[in-house]
């Protein structure tokens, strides 16, 4: 195997790995976050904690699957369309296009920012389409509330995913005969 | 060459959002998003069930079941007891009134009613929308009142499926119905907003208070009369308008819903009806 298939298939694992994450996270969104958190607006955005950890460790490219999905799951769900949730994730993936640009080190510090700010824009997109108006005092400490869990959790999957991508990252076997190897 | 990745995926995503916008008048998308609801239900209820047990599991430790069960006990006869209450308030306000309003307003019997099981909250900041585990093969249909703890109406049926149906929560920003105030008799309609639910077109001479009880009103359509539905909490008549602006505090807890009642045939004393608006 060489080296160019090597990458190819290891990042089709991953982008796999990040879809069967996203549609999780949808999941997770709607039978979990009502349990454990009674304000909407104060529970964390799961599928913007995988598009922000996951796009800022390893690019955006393996999650996108991941948002389409946990798009549609949340709008089979909603009488709100699937339409308006992707739309509504579509800015936390505009915020992570700095990351290209940044070492290894500040992509993870821009996950927990996409996040939060990905929130705020989710949040206020998702209002738009119900023909919401302004947050009141209340509602906008829950939505700080909501960000910051978001955030955090993005932190913490986005160095997750380095830590394990660089250590499972595939690399040619030394020896030409031998089938190529995760860890060498 | 990175950027211009990024800069793909970001428009393939856009067209995709934009094309699934477009799609969602199509004929078959409604066929779509029930098929889709059919296999993301059942999953949603093990990833319910599962949160459940951790919370309950981090909240109470090793005395859940114990707890669980007290807990459970104590609010029904809470439930119980309120709309005990209310009813024979209300039992005494209409005896001196025509026996049909009596029997309209009274709600002494709801009629017939089917238990189901909240299955999700719809996941939009703006939908105060829930889903439950009957539908149309259960005999629920559209429009039909829905009861939560204490017999105190929640919502609406707004939508059904085969074995799923949507209710429209009182707080829903399109939510709508008849509604009288116990104490004043004022014939009201009672709507969702952001901010909680509010009594419309009262007029602002009537005496109204906080704390007076909000129920149903008979007098329209098809809804039981005399089912509880909340009560007044904010009474404002400073403003220029020939209505109060009155807020209502529901009296069912909206968050934690698990289980309700759908009345399939409200007892042939009553008539009513509620509306989206």
């Amino acid at each position: 195997m060489n080296v160019v298939t090597g990458i190819v298939l290891f990042r089709l694992a991953f982008a796999c790995a990040a879809t069967l994450l996203g549609v999780g996270a949808a999941l997770l969104q709607l039978g979990s976050t009502p349990i454990w958190i009674e304000q909407p607006l104060a529970a964390p955005v799961l599928p913007l904690v995988v598009i922000a950890g996951w796009g800022a460790a390893r690019g955006l490219g393996e999650a996108v699957a991941a948002t389409v999905l946990a798009a549609i799951v949340l709008g089979v769900a909603s009488e709100e369309r699937a339409g308006w949730f992707l739309l509504a994730m579509l800015p936390t993936a505009v915020l992570l296009l700095p990351a290209t640009a940044l070492r290894r080190w500040e992509r993870l510090l821009l996950a927990p920012v996409a996040a939060a700010l990905g929130v705020v824009a989710f949040q206020g997109l998702m209002r738009f389409s119900s023909g919401l108006g302004a947050l009141s005092a209340d509602q906008q400490n829950q939505l700080f509330e909501g960000a910051t869990w978001t955030a955090a959790a993005a932190l913490v999957l986005a160095v997750v995913l380095a830590a394990g991508g660089w250590a499972l990252r595939w690399r040619p076997a030394i020896d030409p005969e031998a089938p190529w190897r995760l860890f060498e | 060459m990175a950027v211009l990745r990024h800069a793909f995926w970001l428009i393939a995503l856009l067209t995709l959002a934009g094309a699934l916008l477009a799609g969602s008048r199509a004929q078959g998308a409604a066929q779509f998003e029930e098929r889709g609801g059919l296999i993301v239900a059942p999953l949603i209820e093990s990833a319910t069930n599962i949160a459940r047990s951790i919370s309950d599991a981090a909240q109470h430790g090793g005395r859940v079941q114990e707890l669980s069960s007290e807990n459970a006990a104590l609010r029904q006869q809470i439930a119980r007891l309120e709309g005990e209450n209310a009813r024979l308030r209300e039992s005494v306000i209409t005896s001196g009134q025509l026996a049909d309003l009596r029997a309209a307003a009274g709600a002494e019997d709801v009629g017939s009613t089917l238990a189901a099981g909240v299955v999700l909250r719809d996941p939009a900041p703006g939908r105060d929308v829930i889903v439950i585990d009957r539908g149309a093969r259960d005999g629920v249909r559209k429009g039909q009142a829905v009861l939560g703890s204490g017999a105190t109406l929640i919502g609406l049926v707004s939508s059904v499926q085969d074995q799923r149906a949507r209710v429209r929560l009182l707080s829903d920003p399109q939510s709508a119905i008849a509604a009288v105030v116990q104490s004043t008799r004022t014939q009201t309609a009672l709507t969702g907003s952001r901010d909680g639910l509010r009594l419309e077109f009262a007029p602002i001479a009537d005496p109204i208070s906080e704390g007076d009880l909000v129920m149903t009103s008979a007098l329209i359509g098809g809804l039981p009369g005399g089912l509880l539905a909340g009560l007044v909490t904010e009474v404002d008549r400073s403003g220029q308008d020939l209505f109060a602006d009155i807020k209502v505090e529901p009296l069912a807890t909206y968050e934690r819903l698990e289980h309700v009642l759908v009345i399939t045939e409200p007892s042939r004393t009553a008539s009513g009806t509620g509306t989206d608006k």
